[in-house]
């Protein structure tokens, strides 16, 4: 499983980091979240799924997620 | 001061008013039902109020077009604030900006809120304890304005035993300064004077505290000063406001407390419902040149309020925006602002905010209102409650003291 955040949509609402902690982090002068690479990881897809879910821009882009 | 615009949107509308005061929510209402994003008002001299979402996100961004800055020529605010010193960064437009951010940033990051939350937990419990067997209190006065108010002390390394003197000084500015010119001026003395005796022992004894940092990489006093100010204002009175806002909405839905009681778990991801429902604070802009600005022409020198809190409520990004919705999804809020100056303590915010909700939803799941409600005169800087008089079926402490 790959997850990034599209810099192009990414609004930096930052509820990602609100929502999973673990999994985001937030470039506070770019305004933006991106996604701390070493929790991705299998445990981790219900975590990036909800983020995911809960992004307004939809930003948050995850890739070979096959559940 | 132009001619007015023909074309302009006249609102009757002033930010520090009862009416405000009283029903924000009717009075948003009724702004967004002008079908403008923005309107006119003739009070303190002339000033725009942005509440319409697309208008306050791009004013928020565009910080060529709508400067942040605060000077003695161009003093900043509606009406212009009563003390000539910026702060900061709030008050700076540009490279600095960047420059004073990055001094707090770790200690405010989203893993220095985390990092804080035992501790606030822990301030909690002993906030509480010392009123939990009462059954009543009044909350704002015993949780929500010294928890806030002890955590950024701390950060600054100051006494946080003098929290009642400093938040005396902190709301005579935010709150009163409005209708209230010689308080405010009193307050600011205070603060500076007080500041300046924080500042100058700390200069010769550094250490691993915010105030320290600040410190380090800055060059004058002043830029000491404006940074401390700002990190007390910012710190000890909106999160305060929010979930005194908060509580209040509790009581009159009890759907909501249901909910919160089932689930304390959620609070965290609910919290982003209440940020959106109860914004505390607005932000002031002024215009640096003449320019169309989403169909209404500005004037280089006008006043800007950011209503951040209307955005929240805006009928157009939000269905049913005055209703609470815990599961609303894709929570577009803009109540930490956003662009270069968004809400350097949001992360804090949401945890300290997480965390009271959570204990007194423990601790005092039946509390209700218990008295008159008394707010802030004035709601145009911060939209908060004074006085909250609760009741509740009362509690054993946590601890033995």
């Amino acid at each position: 499983m790959q997850v990034h955040v599209d810099p192009s949509k990414c609004q930096g609402h930052a509820l990602c980091i609100a929502r999973a902690p673990e999994g985001f982090d937030f470039i506070d002068l770019e305004d933006r979240a991106v996604v701390i690479e070493a929790a991705v990881t299998a445990n981790s897809a219900n975590l990036f799924r909800a983020a995911a879910i809960e992004c307004p821009e939809q930003a948050i882009i995850i890739e070979g997620d096959h559940e | 001061m132009s001619a007015a615009d023909p074309s302009r949107v006249e609102i009757d509308f002033d930010h520090h008013g009862a009416e405000f005061r009283d029903d924000n929510k009717g009075a948003i209402r009724r702004m967004h039902a002008t079908g403008c994003p923005m309107g006119h008002s003739s009070q303190y001299g002339g000033f725009w109020a942005f509440y319409g979402y697309d208008a306050v996100r791009d004013a928020a961004r565009d910080s060529e077009l709508f400067s942040s800055a605060h000077t003695a020529e161009t003093p900043k605010g509606v009406p212009s604030v009563p003390y000539a010193m910026p702060l900061l960064p709030i008050d700076v437009d540009g490279e600095m900006v960047t420059h004073y951010r990055r001094i707090v940033l770790n200690t405010l990051s989203p893993a220095g809120a985390k990092h804080d939350i035992p501790r606030l937990t822990e301030i909690c419990t002993e906030l509480i304890d010392d009123f939990i067997e009462s059954g009543s209190c009044d909350i704002v006065d015993a949780l929500l304005t010294p928890l806030p108010a002890r955590w950024i002390l701390e950060k600054l390394n100051w006494s946080p035993d003098r929290w009642p003197e400093w938040i005396q000084w902190v709301h005579g500015l935010s709150h009163d300064a409005a209708h209230d010119p010689e308080r405010g001026a009193w307050a600011a003395e205070q603060l500076v004077a007080n500041v300046n005796a924080e500042i100058a022992s700390r200069r010769s004894d550094l250490g691993d505290d915010v105030l320290s940092d600040i410190i380090r990489a800055t060059d004058t006093d002043e830029q000491v000063r404006g940074f401390s100010l700002l990190l007390l204002l910012g710190g000890m009175d909106t999160t305060a406001g929010l979930t005194s806002n908060v509580l209040e909405l509790i009581d009159r839905e009890p759907a909501v407390r249901q909910r919160l009681i089932e689930e304390p778990g959620g609070i965290p991801k609910y919290a982003e419902e209440f940020l959106r429902l109860e914004a505390p604070a607005p932000s002031y802009r002024t215009v640096t040149d003449d320019a169309e600005f989403h169909g209404q022409q500005l004037r280089k020198g006008d006043r800007v309020l950011l209503m951040f809190g209307a955005a929240g409520l805006d009928p157009a990004i939000f269905e049913n925006p005055e209703d609470i919705d815990l599961d609303r999804v894709g929570n577009r809020h803009l109540s930490f602002g956003v662009g270069p100056h968004r809400c350097l303590g949001s992360h804090h915010a949401r945890v300290m905010f997480s965390v009271m909700l959570a204990e007194i939803i423990r601790r005092m799941p039946d509390f209700r209102i218990s008295g008159e409600v008394e707010r802030f005169e004035s709601a145009g800087n911060v939209y908060a409650i004074r006085r909250l008089p609760i009741s509740f079926t009362p509690g054993k402490r946590s601890t033995e003291s």
